[in-house]
């Protein structure tokens, strides 16, 4: 099942001189449990294609369509929703919510639809990340690798269609890198998530499903099928 | 303003009473002539002035008599010409205006001034002159002539030589005033000060420039502390968001002196505009509310500078600009210098390190739970801001006490104040009632009412034996009356002849049910204290009570019909021909008094304090509003990257906003609180030293100034999400989380 499509997605920065192409007419797609990596060198368009398909950036021209809606066709706060709902985001630097326990930032988008989470679901996750027992600590009080499991569980709490990871082991250190990923793949393999993560590291992408290249602005496809050009 | 004030206030007084500042009198001309050549004496000048028990009178009427020399009317006493010109001949004499109808004299007319002893002497009237409020509120009359004149009129013995001397600015006064009483031999009663105007000149050991500059100094302490706190919270934020950035600086080798230098330097710099801005806005300001004070009360402020500058006020507000930054930069630029070098690699110090408890989700949702966390987290910052928000409730608290001392202390501008009144000469009920049906068909006349009088009758209430003063109302002055009702009703009064009103005195033993005897013409009448009054218009000694019933009542207790004093308010646009038309109709054998003059400057005084009190509230709301703005503003700004995050997560603008707002509220809310706990027992304990025990008001919540001072903090509040709300919503998600 198709879960995203992009389609001849391109994003412009600045005018005349200072122009600078930063997506390049990307297209490609996803389907349910794919875990796909994204990368490339600095500068090469990857946080670029991220933003834009998570909806955190306008693109110039093209379109994303995640579970046959077209993202861009949205306004702005029916997006934020849509996000809020079948988006989930993993940052290199976490972006918990300091004033907010464990458990409170896991189901942090819960919160902002004004629900009352699944205590089951909850107790769930944070068994499978290891947090139960620090449930109720403050964001200051973990480590990096603890941290970033908490943005784990706050991307998988609303099981959304889509898991954007944007250099998820970035600011950890190897074992710790090698625990986001396990839970990364078991994410992808136990609840059948589509993930897409962005990474310069390319050892990361031994676990993946495919890897995709970008460079200059210009996504390949590197495998698993054909290495072919998406651009 | 304080400085505007006391030059309108010297102008004043020399309009009213003269540019001088020492009267010499009972002394020889050779003592004279020496105290004329110091060096400190700018203007000398004869002045003679009729001894009281002298017995001048033109037509009939006493006249208070007086001659000057040139000094003295050029430069010591000049008197504005209303018509004519002043008197240069010595048989040639100016009038106060009261004089024109009262004497029936016109300019070019001879008059005689007459004395039961001599021979009358001829004058010609060349001019009127404006007079003094107290002048026509006395209904006396002035002539004033030249010195050659009074010599020439007046035998020698009738009158005193007096000396007004005007000192140099620039000199110690008091010093040269006690110099020359040593030097001279001089008694208090031979050197006599004009403590007035040396007063509002600042050179009087008199308390009232001195309380009026020691007043201003407390409400500069007052503003410059909240000034302060406010401050102090802004640059706290302002320094937690460059924790990374002074972290490089102490890695890069400054010590900590020079990061506190650093700081102290750039809010030091920040007052290179903000003062020079604060001074224009504040001289501007004060231009506005002078030219304010004009309009409402020509007569009384048509002295006041309009295009002024105020050095003081200027010198005061670099002071207090200054001052604020560096006692608001302490504590801040102390917590930049603790800044580990560590914080150059690790990143700004962002509020995690601070926060111990979560938000409370289970109570609040989640963005309002966020923004009350953001404002309670941190404690000094909090500290700070409900101290800020809560001085600013319990300054206007306090400071609307003295709005509602003002009220009740300034009696003439109270509803039942007439512009001119008529009185019967021998303070008896001689004024005929119809006399005020004629006066009501006067197009000029707005209201006329009347009051009898029956003056000190011996009274028994309880077991005391008092005198009392009864006094008649008519139907305006019961209406207004209400507003001074403590206890009981009004109605009764009116209606039953044997009910009353009393006015509130301090030993308070008769109250509302409470019975007097009255013994009027030896009967013995009994009334009944039908409502108790905070205050009357009238004065009465310690011992006395004022007992006030309807104008049937009166005639019933006393069988007078007639009235003791007729007072009438006159429409706008009343003229002086019209006051003179009226007199005529009223006739001359009864006394007059033109409050006018009085009421301009009764009205002046009541609208330059409440200018100053209501200017001050002002000042304190200002305060609190910006203040919220400022802090809110500086809080989304620290918090920017966080809100880039959350929108990212799903937090839309709305919650966004609903998260600032939660937290300007907490300041807001929490603020009022804690200034009402703090505010209103100091209301309470300053309304009942200055209200409730001069006249009797018992203390009441204050509704209406907490509800404005709460809806401004409120609504500032509100306001105060509009900038950052914008911000947000023009806030590009994908910059802010990807920025480090």
């Amino acid at each position: 099942m198709e879960i995203l499509k992009v389609m001849n997605l391109s994003k412009i920065y600045g005018k005349g001189e200072a122009q600078v192409n930063a997506l390049k007419n990307v297209s490609f797609t996803m389907q349910k449990g794919e875990f796909s990596a994204v990368v490339g060198e600095s500068g090469s368009g990857k946080s670029t294609l991220l933003n834009c398909i998570g909806g955190l950036d306008n693109p110039s021209s093209g379109k994303i369509i995640l579970d046959g809606k077209d993202l861009f066709s949205m306004k702005e706060e029916e997006r934020t929703v849509f996000r809020r709902r079948n988006i989930g985001f993993v940052f290199q630097f976490f972006q918990l919510v300091p004033e907010l326990s464990v458990e409170q930032n896991i189901v942090f988008p819960i919160l902002l639809d004004y629900q009352k989470p699944d205590p089951e679901s909850v107790k769930e996750i944070l068994h499978v990340l290891g947090l139960y027992d620090r449930r109720s600590h403050l964001p200051g009080q973990l480590s990096g690798g603890q941290q970033q499991r908490v943005a784990i569980g706050r991307a998988l709490i609303t099981k959304p269609m889509l898991i954007l990871a944007d250099e998820p082991t970035g600011n950890l250190d190897s074992k710790n890198a090698q625990d986001v990923m396990d839970l990364l793949i078991k994410a992808s393999r136990h609840y059948q998530q589509t993930i897409l993560m962005i990474t310069h590291n390319i050892n990361l992408t031994t676990s993946v499903d495919r890897v995709l290249r970008i460079s200059d602005g210009v996504l390949t496809d590197l495998g698993g099928g054909k290495n072919e050009a998406l651009s | 303003m304080a400085d505007m004030a006391i030059r309108s206030q010297q102008l004043q007084e020399i309009k009213t009473g003269g540019n001088w500042h020492v009267l010499i009198s009972d002394t020889d001309q050779k003592t004279v002539s020496m105290i004329s050549t110091r060096p400190e004496v700018k203007v000398f000048g004869w002045y003679g002035f009729l001894k009281e028990e002298s017995k001048y009178t033109v037509s009939g009427k006493p006249v208070s008599l007086a001659g000057m020399d040139k000094n003295v009317s050029d430069k010591i006493l000049p008197m504005k010409v209303l018509e004519g010109s002043y008197p240069k001949e010595k048989n040639e004499v100016v009038l106060t205006r009261n004089a024109k109808l009262d004497l029936g004299t016109h300019v070019g007319d001879t008059i005689l001034l007459e004395h039961p002893d001599s021979k009358p002497v001829e004058l010609v009237v060349v001019g009127f002159i404006e007079g003094t409020s107290k002048i026509l509120k006395q209904n006396a009359y002035v002539m004033l002539m030249t010195k050659e004149g009074f010599e020439y009129s007046i035998p020698q013995e009738e009158y005193e030589n007096l000396y007004l001397v005007q000192l140099s600015r620039y000199c110690n006064m008091q010093k040269v005033i006690t110099d020359i009483k040593e030097q001279y031999n001089l008694t208090d009663k031979q050197i006599i000060k004009n403590g007035n105007l040396l007063a509002v000149l600042g050179q009087s050991d008199n308390d009232y420039i001195l309380n009026l500059y020691a007043t201003a100094a407390v409400l500069f302490i007052i503003v410059m502390v909240a000034g302060i706190m406010m401050l102090a919270s802004s640059l706290n934020t302002n320094i937690m968001q460059r924790t990374e950035f002074f972290g490089m600086m102490r890695c890069l080798g400054a010590t900590k002196k020079q990061i506190m230098r650093f700081v102290r330097k750039e809010a030091l710099y920040w007052c290179r505009t903000a003062i020079p801005i604060g001074i224009l806005i504040g001289t501007a300001a004060i231009w506005v509310l002078c030219a304010v004070l004009r309009i409402i009360v020509p007569g009384y402020f048509s002295e006041m500078p309009v295009f002024s500058v105020s050095w003081i006020g200027v010198i005061s507000g670099i002071a207090v600009g200054i001052l604020t930054v560096l006692f608001a930069v302490r504590s801040p630029s102390k917590r930049a210098a603790r800044v580990s070098p560590l914080t150059a690699v690790s990143g700004n110090i962002n509020y995690t390190q601070s926060i111990r408890t979560s938000a409370k989700t289970s109570i609040f949702k989640i963005d309002t739970a966020i923004g009350i966390h953001h404002a309670m987290s941190g404690k000094k910052n909090f500290f700070l801001m409900v101290g800020s928000f809560s001085l600013s409730v319990v300054l206007f608290l306090c400071f609307s006490v003295t709005l509602d001392f003002m009220h009740h202390a300034i009696k003439p501008l109270r509803p039942w104040t007439p512009d001119i009144s008529f009185i019967s000469s021998d303070q008896s009920c001689s004024l005929p009632d119809t006399l005020i049906e004629k006066l009501k068909e006067y197009p000029k006349v707005k209201r006329v009412y009347g009051r009898m009088f029956a003056y000190s009758i011996p009274v028994v209430s309880g077991s005391q034996n008092k005198k009392a003063n009864l006094v008649s109302y008519e139907d305006y002055q019961f209406s207004w009356a209400k507003g001074s009702l403590i206890e009981g009703s009004i109605d009764d009064v009116k209606k039953k002849e044997n009910y009353v009103l009393i006015v509130h005195s301090s030993d308070r033993s008769l109250g509302v049910s409470g019975k007097i005897t009255l013994n009027i013409k030896d009967k013995q009448k009994e009334i009944i204290v039908a409502g108790l009054l905070s205050s009357s218009p009238f004065d009465n000694a310690e011992d006395e009570i004022t007992v006030i019933c309807s104008e049937r009542a009166f005639r019933e207790l006393t069988g007078e019909t007639g009235y003791t004093i007729i007072d009438i308010q006159l429409s706008a646009g009343a003229s002086d021909s019209d006051v003179d038309s009226i007199r005529s109709l009223v006739g001359t054998d009864t006394q007059f008094s033109d409050r006018r003059a009085s009421n301009r400057e009764a009205k002046g005084i009541f609208y330059s304090m409440a200018l100053f009190m209501y200017g001050f509230l002002v000042i304190i709301v200002l305060i609190s509003i910006f203040n919220i703005v400022n802090s809110i503003a500086m809080s989304v700004s620290a918090r920017i990257k966080q809100y880039g995050a959350m929108r990212a997560i799903g937090m839309s603008g709305r919650q966004l906003i609903k998260m600032v707002a939660s937290e300007a509220l907490t300041y807001s809310i929490v603020g009022s609180i804690v200034g009402c706990i703090i505010g209103l027992p100091m209301h309470k304990d300053l309304f009942e030293k200055m209200v409730t025990s001069h006249w009797g008001d018992p203390w009441q919540l204050p509704l209406g100034m907490l509800g404005i001072i709460v809806a401004v903090v409120i609504i500032s509040s509100v306001f105060a999400v509009y900038g950052p709300s914008k911000r947000i919503r023009d806030m590009s998600i994908a910059d802010t989380i990807s920025a480090l």
